[in-house]
């Protein structure tokens, strides 16, 4: 039986079906296309790609180092030593554990009649490799025939560049440290190091004997000996605590397949928590564009929502509607961002993969995608909900008052309360979820101290440019009344500009100072050539030779000689050392070993901060000046002492000084710098820096390798310029990644431009009516919007600079040098593109024709 | 005398989705300078088409108008603003205030935008005519619709204009505001020699101009 109700008595619903009416607002609303929130999707989708992809990129190379972690170690276990071989003792232990290959790397001169060129060596045993193949050129003999000795004369496989560098091809014959090889092959892959062989200096593989029978490993050299080991299964659980009981701290090194990838995936991690960082700072920078999508939305809904509470809709229904709107929309937008993200690995590969030398494990990683998705519906509702707020507490009485910009209130308690607690929770979900915690709190700090800056900012320049309309003339007083009026541009520009423009400008600016460092500063104090190996009988005669080639031996800004030892801290202060306790940022003094020297009297650029340098004829007991840096990191100071292994010799010194090194200057600078005495007796080798102008740098190396075949000379200015060259080829990637936050900005420039073009038609028209022409109308906007980036993009720069200074300053501890071309690079773009945008909105308001427009509004 | 405007068997035809709608058919219509012309019919008779067209905002299809002795037939959108700027002022129905502006910078723009000078004291003494003085840095959001209103109405006559056109000046004002509203604009045009045609539904208001002129159908029947 069905009933009907009577017309006219009221037909009240069940509560199930007030309870679901919400649900049909929201379908029937969403229904009706997606026009005007393109920005709100596009915001929320490029921020989710971008934590997406860095997450997913990071996952699949850091998978594809884990899995190649064996390979590039070389076996299961690597054991290495500095400047002597294996005891038969420590050999025959390794053997009793597996299968043991022996390589030994040194640095050695190899030469021509026509050049010279230092060269990386390896030394490498019948084992060699005990993972994976040696890669050799074309046509190449098996290795061992390549090594072999033929003719009294053994062979040596090298990289491609060192046959550029000095002229030579396949069967050549060269000079590598005084003894003749021959080149039987092109070394193309070594399985145990990334990227093709040489690539920052070149390298030669040649059989151990060799090195051994021409006294390369004699006593005394300098060069390193490792042991990769195919462990028996019994011994693989327990062998880095088995060195560690059978061997201590006496040289012999430990490494896991772990510890091969250790530095690259750090390296990696450092680039995901970037990118992680980026991405929520486009999510921030694009939440500004969500905000503004949300809110002028729900202006375009407010005679809706007003009807509906008219009609009898509670807060509750509206609130419900709109929600699941936008959190639709929001799903969709995140979506969108993590399918993209997850398929960022796979594009990597297909496009540049064969450019990039990790191995990678291409697959979809889940971790990565939900952290994206979560943290973009996090920044949603952090910035949605207020707009949302204000919608639904919209009083019905708002259909009869209806004017531009004030027909919502203000957001409720709740709906703030819910965007605080959302960026809370992104905070949050964004810091324990990164490998780097406190590197990404700090850095999601600094965004968001920048971002209330720019928002304080905006209302600043709207209240100034308030002001100066009053006191401004003709089209300059409307733009500024415009700027300083309701529905401003300065709220929305200068934030989701000024975010994307002040990372930008931090790069550039950091870019400039640490490129202008290494093309010009450095080279402009840095030595042209390092000698090392300097007989200790002949440093007479080597400093006449440096003055026969045109060095300036007497000046101690351009020349400086001294002798040179490696050496190892083994106790700080009486206790046996605890690398844990080291600053991170100071191991490198105390990973292996570090090159020291003793020197008489005290130096120029010794910059003593505290103690003093010893007499010029000291020869009391071992004293160490150390640099300040290494100083705290190890917590020395004067007085202190200082166990040091020296040729085999432990050593305690007592720190007379702490002294500052200009890293970038000319001189010793060397972490420890003992006092003479002590060390004399054992007739080191010297090291010899030289500044000589580089036409004269060839034939000075060529004079030193062909007198002293072992001397081995380093040229750095042409490190500096591949470093120069590497480093602008990094900064380009990273300012293309920074650019997703500036992506996000413009999106949101967008967004404010099309809401503009929408708000300004009556505008336009009304002006037109006065009697303005439409260049005057045009040139009105562009001004206007010129005006808004401008100061997005002189709070940009601002902010960037400041970032930039301490960075430069006292993280590479570079000279600051102020970059202005990059500074007025980036705000002229910021500003130009504003301005066309402005010009843009101004023609897309004058295709109407004012009459319709005025009749409509 | 010239006639401050003339329509001489004017034509509008607008595009419709459901095909081309003929808005004004032949009309012909003349206001005197200082003369005030109601004019007055119903609903889509033609009444707001005709102020658009009188003004140039619409071009007319056929025919002609001359506005302040100006043909306004060929002239480009350019020169349409140039002939109305400073001279020619329009008073709306739903006001038309600039929403991010001040009451003070809503009766400045126009005069800034016809170079004139003194546009400070002109805006203040226009604001002051129309009582309020004291709501100058108010934004329309802050401002009752029949304050609006009387900015708009300030705007309008501040620049000294030849001609003031006012569609349903009064048609969104309760019945003390309109009146009001309609006192200052007569009293304000006729004390500046300004011709005024208002477009109204409202007869009260209509009796107060010198003639009253009456559509339907696009076309002047009385």
């Amino acid at each position: 039986m069905t009933t009907s109700a009577p017309i006219g008595a009221p037909v009240v619903s069940s509560s199930r079906s007030a309870s679901r009416a919400w649900l049909r607002i929201a379908r029937r609303e969403l229904a009706g296309g997606l026009g005007g929130f393109w920005i709100y999707l596009a915001c929320l989708t490029l921020g989710a790609w971008a934590i997406a992809a860095a997450g997913s990129v990071t996952e699949t190379f850091s998978n594809g180092l884990t899995l190649q972690s064996r390979m590039l170690l070389g076996g299961d276990a690597g054991l290495s030593i500095s400047q002597r071989e294996a005891t038969d003792e420590e050999r025959a232990w390794m053997e009793a554990r597996g299968t043991v290959s022996q390589t030994v790397s040194v640095d050695m001169m190899g030469r021509t009649d026509a050049a010279a060129k230092q060269v990386d060596v390896r030394g490498i045993d019948g084992a060699f490799p005990l993972v994976g193949e040696l890669g050799l050129g074309e046509g190449a003999p098996p290795v061992d025939e390549a090594l072999a000795k033929r003719d009294s004369v053994w062979g040596v496989v090298a990289s491609q560049n060192l046959l550029d560098d000095l002229k030579v091809k396949i069967g050549d014959r060269i000079d590598l440290g005084g003894t003749p090889v021959d080149i039987r092959a092109v070394l193309t892959r070594e399985p145990d190091r990334l990227g093709p062989p040489g690539e920052f200096q070149p390298r030669v593989l040649i059989s151990l004997d060799a090195l051994r029978e021409t006294q390369q490993l004699a006593p005394g050299r300098l060069y390193r000996a490792s042991y990769r080991m195919l462990l028996k299964p019994e011994y693989a659980a327990t062998m880095e605590e088995d060195v560690k009981a059978t061997w201590g701290e006496d040289g012999l090194r430990y490494r896991s397949p772990e510890d091969a990838v250790d530095g690259l995936r750090d390296l990696l991690d450092m680039l995901n928590t970037f990118m992680s960082v980026v991405g929520i700072a486009a999510l921030v920078a694009g939440g500004v564009g969500v905000a503004q999508a949300t809110s002028s939305f729900l202006e375009s809904r407010v005679d809706s929502i007003a009807a509906l509470k008219a009609l009898g809709a509670d807060a509750g229904t509206i609130r419900a509607a709109y929600a699941a709107q936008l959190g639709a929309l929001a799903g969709l937008g995140a979506l969108v961002g993590v399918v993209l993200g997850a398929a960022s690995p796979f594009l990597l590969a297909a496009t540049v993969g064969d450019r990039i030398p990790l191995p990678g494990a291409l697959g979809v990683y889940p971790w990565p995608l939900l952290k994206a998705f979560v943290l973009a519906i996090l920044a949603a509702v952090m910035f949605a909900s207020p707009a949302l707020g204000r919608a639904r507490a919209t009083p019905p009485a708002a259909l009869f008052r209806r004017q531009a910009g004030d027909s919502m209130g203000k957001s409720p308690w709740l709906e703030r309360w819910v965007a605080v607690a959302a960026g809370v929770a992104l905070v949050l979900v964004a810091t324990f979820g990164s490998a780097r915690p406190l590197v990404t709190l700090g850095l999601l700090a600094g965004a968001g101290v920048c971002y209330l800056i720019l928002v304080g900012a905006a209302v600043i320049i709207k209240r100034i440019a308030r002001r100066a309309s009053r006191g401004a003339r003709g089209y300059m007083r409307l733009a500024l009344a415009n700027l300083g009026g309701p529905g401003s541009l300065a709220p929305v520009v200068a934030p989701a500009l000024g975010l994307g423009l002040a990372l930008m400008t931090l790069i550039a600016v950091v870019q400039t100072n640490l490129l202008g460092q290494l093309r010009d500063t450095a080279p402009a104090n840095a030595p042209s050539i390092i000698f090392r190996q300097i007989p200790h009988e002949d440093v007479d005669a080597f400093d006449a030779m440096m003055r026969a080639g045109g060095a300036p031996v007497d000046d101690l800004k351009s020349y400086r000689r001294g002798p040179f030892i490696m050496g190892r801290v083994i106790s700080l202060k009486g206790e046996v050392l605890d690398e844990s306790k080291v600053a991170p940022e100071e191991r490198w003094v105390t990973r292996g070993e570090t090159g020291m020297t003793f020197i008489g009297p005290q130096p120029p650029e010794a910059n003593i901060r505290s103690g003093k340098w010893w007499p010029a004829d000291y020869t009391g007991p071992l004293l160490v000046s150390v640099e300040e840096g290494a100083a705290k990191g190890l917590g020395l100071k004067v007085g202190d002492t200082i166990g040091f292994r020296i040729f085999g010799r432990d050593l305690d010194a007592s720190v007379a000084s702490i002294r500052k090194v200009d890293w970038g200057g000319f001189g010793a600078n060397m972490a420890f710098v003992l006092s003479p005495g002590t060390l004399e007796a054992a007739k080191p080798f010297h090291t010899a820096i030289v500044i000589v102008p580089p036409d004269k740098e060839d034939a000075l190396i060529k004079a030193v390798a062909d007198r002293w075949p072992d001397v081995l000379s380093f040229q750095l200015r042409r490190t500096l310029e591949t470093a120069a060259d590497l480093f602008g080829q990094i900064s380009i990637i990273v300012t293309a990644l920074a650019g997703v936050v500036t992506a996000a900005g413009v999106l949101v420039l967008f967004g404010a431009f099309a809401a503009a073009a929408r708000r300004r038609r009556q505008e336009s028209a009304l002006l037109k009516v006065f009697g303005a022409s439409r260049p005057a109308i045009l040139l009105l906007y562009a001004g206007e919007f010129a005006l808004a980036g401008l100061i997005a993009a002189g709070l940009g720069a601002l902010m960037g600079i400041a970032a930039a200074h301490p960075i430069v300053i006292q993280v590479f501890e570079a000279k600051w040098r102020f970059a202005l071309g990059p500074i007025l690079t980036v705000a002229s773009i910021a500003v130009i593109s504003a301005a066309a945008g402005g010009a843009a909105v101004g023609w897309a308001t004058l295709s109407h024709r004012p009459a319709r427009v005025l009749r409509s509004a | 005398m010239d006639a401050a405007l003339a329509l001489d068997d004017v034509y509008l035809t607008l595009p419709a989705t459901s095909g081309p709608v003929e808005i004004l058919k032949g009309v012909s219509f003349q206001a005197m300078p200082g003369e005030s012309v109601a004019v007055v019919g119903p609903s889509g008779s033609g009444k707001s088409s005709l102020i658009s067209v009188a003004t140039g905002i619409e071009r007319a299809t056929s025919g002609e108008v001359k506005l302040l002795g100006q043909s306004l037939t060929g002239l480009s959108e350019d020169a349409l603003a140039k002939v109305r700027r400073g001279r020619v002022s329009l008073v709306f129905q739903s006001f038309h205030l600039l929403a991010t502006m001040t009451a003070f910078d809503n009766v400045r723009a126009p005069l800034e935008i016809a170079g004139i000078r003194d546009v400070d004291a002109l805006a203040k003494a226009g604001l002051e005519a129309v009582g309020l003085g004291a709501r100058m840095d108010h934004y329309p959001g802050q401002l009752s619709g029949g304050e609006r209103q009387r900015v708009a109405v300030a705007r309008a006559l501040a620049s000294g204009p030849k001609i003031v056109f006012a569609d349903e000046p009064t048609g969104n004002l309760d019945r003390a505001s309109g009146v009001m509203v309609a006192d200052m604009l007569f009293a304000i045009a006729k004390d500046r020699g300004a011709t005024l045609v208002v477009v109204t539904h409202d007869m009260d208001l209509a009796c107060r101009a010198d003639r009253i002129v009456e559509m339907s159908d696009g076309r002047i029947v009385a």
